[in-house]
C-alpha cells in the first residue's frame, strides 16, 4: 500500500484544492484491489499501470474517452453529492461585483 | 476590450421570444449535484440521441485539472486553468435550476496560433426539455449561444480577446447526430479549422474543430447584447 499512499500523496501536492477527493477516490480504488491476501507486488504493479495509463491521456484524448462513454469505465463513479436546494437569488453571479 | 466583455447574460430566450432570467456561477459540489440529481437522469434516459449520456462531471472536471497541471508540471506549456460553470435558470419556488453548463480551459493554446492563449471549450451541455419541463421551467429554452458566451466572456476577462476554441463532439455511429452538431455550431456563428492546419501538437484535425477569434468573437458577443 505504500505506493497507494504515495500517489494519493502526490495528487494532494498536485491539485490542492478543497473539496477535491480524487485522491481518496483512488485510495479507494486500490482498497478495491487490494485486498489483506491479496496485497502482493503484481496487484500493486497492475494498479499503478492503470493509473499511469489515465495520468498518459492527453486532454483531447479524455475528450474523446467522455464522448464515446468509455471515460466512466476508468474511475470509481462519483459517490452521490448533496442536492440541496440552492435559492436563485443566493447563487454567486460569476465575476460579477460583490 | 469592448464594452460586451466580460459581461455574462442576465437572460435566456425562448423559441417563442420570451425571456428567462438566468444566473452564471462557478460549479460547487453542491450545485453539481443538482445536475446529477435533477438534470443528468433525464439525460441519461432522454430518448433522442445525446453525446453527454455518460459524461461524469466531477470526473471531467478532475481529469482535466489534473493533466493541465501535469503538463504545466513538466514544462510542455503554461497549465491551463480549467473551471466548470453553470447556468442557473429561477424555478417557481425561487429556487436555482442548473440549465446547462461548460467546461472551460483557461489559456489553453488557441487552435489557429498555437503561441496565443484562447479558452477551450471541452464539454458543453443544456438540459433536455424533459428536465426542464420536470422544473417547471420553459422546455423551448434556446442555450446553445449562451453556453458558447459562457467560454467567450470568460476569454474576455481573461484577456484573451474572445478567442475560443473547441470541438464537435463525434459519435462512430450516429452520423446524423455528427451533421446536426456541426450544424449547430456553424449556424451560430463559429467558424471550423481550415483542413490545412492541426489542432494541436500530434493532433489531427477532423474537420470538426471551430473557433472564435477577435472579429468573430466580437460579432457574437455583440448578437447576444440584448440579453446581458
Amino acid at each position: 500500500m505504500a505506493a497507494i499512499t504515495h500517489v494519493r500523496n502526490q495528487h494532494a501536492a498536485l491539485t490542492p484544492g478543497s473539496g477535491d477527493d480524487l485522491g481518496e477516490r483512488l485510495a479507494a480504488l486500490a482498497a478495491d484491489l487490494f485486498s489483506a491476501d491479496a496485497a502482493t507486488r503484481a496487484v500493486e504493479r497492475a494498479f499503478l499501470e492503470r493509473l499511469l495509463r489515465i495520468l498518459a491521456l492527453t486532454p483531447h484524448e479524455v475528450h474523446d474517452l467522455a464522448v464515446a462513454g468509455r471515460l466512466s469505465g476508468m474511475l470509481p463513479p462519483d459517490p452521490p453529492g448533496n442536492a440541496t436546494p440552492v435559492r436563485f437569488s443566493d447563487i454567486p453571479g460569476w465575476r460579477e461585483p460583490k | 476590450m469592448t464594452p460586451t466583455a466580460g459581461r455574462f447574460l442576465r437572460h435566456a430566450e425562448t423559441a417563442r421570444k420570451t425571456q428567462l432570467p438566468i444566473r452564471i456561477a462557478e460549479a460547487t459540489p453542491q450545485t453539481l449535484a443538482l445536475w446529477d440529481g435533477y438534470v443528468q437522469p433525464h439525460v441519461r434516459d432522454a430518448r433522442e440521441f445525446r453525446f453527454d449520456r455518460k459524461w461524469q462531471w466531477a470526473a471531467l472536471l478532475k481529469f482535466h485539472q489534473v493533466q493541465e497541471t501535469i503538463i504545466g508540471l513538466a514544462g510542455a506549456r503554461r497549465a491551463a486553468d480549467v473551471r466548470l460553470l453553470q447556468a442557473f435558470a429561477e424555478r417557481a419556488d425561487g429556487t436555482a435550476f442548473p440549465v446547462g453548463q461548460v467546461l472551460l480551459a483557461c489559456g489553453f493554446p488557441f487552435i489557429r496560433d498555437w503561441d496565443t492563449p484562447s479558452v477551450f471549450l471541452w464539454y458543453l451541455a443544456a438540459a433536455p426539455r424533459q428536465a426542464l419541463h420536470a422544473a417547471g421551467l420553459p422546455p423551448d429554452l434556446k442555450l446553445m449561444r449562451p453556453l458558447v458566451d459562457i467560454a467567450v466572456q470568460e476569454s474576455y476577462a481573461n484577456g484573451f480577446e474572445g478567442r475560443v476554441g473547441l470541438h464537435a463532439a463525434r459519435s462512430r455511429w450516429n452520423l446524423a447526430a455528427n451533421r446536426d452538431l456541426y450544424n449547430r455550431y456553424r449556424h451560430i456563428g463559429l467558424a471550423p479549422l481550415p483542413g490545412g492546419l492541426r489542432a494541436s501538437v500530434g493532433r489531427r484535425n477532423d474537420r470538426r474543430y471551430f473557433y472564435l477569434d477577435a472579429p468573430l468573437a466580437l460579432d457574437f458577443a455583440r448578437r447576444l447584447d440584448y440579453l446581458r
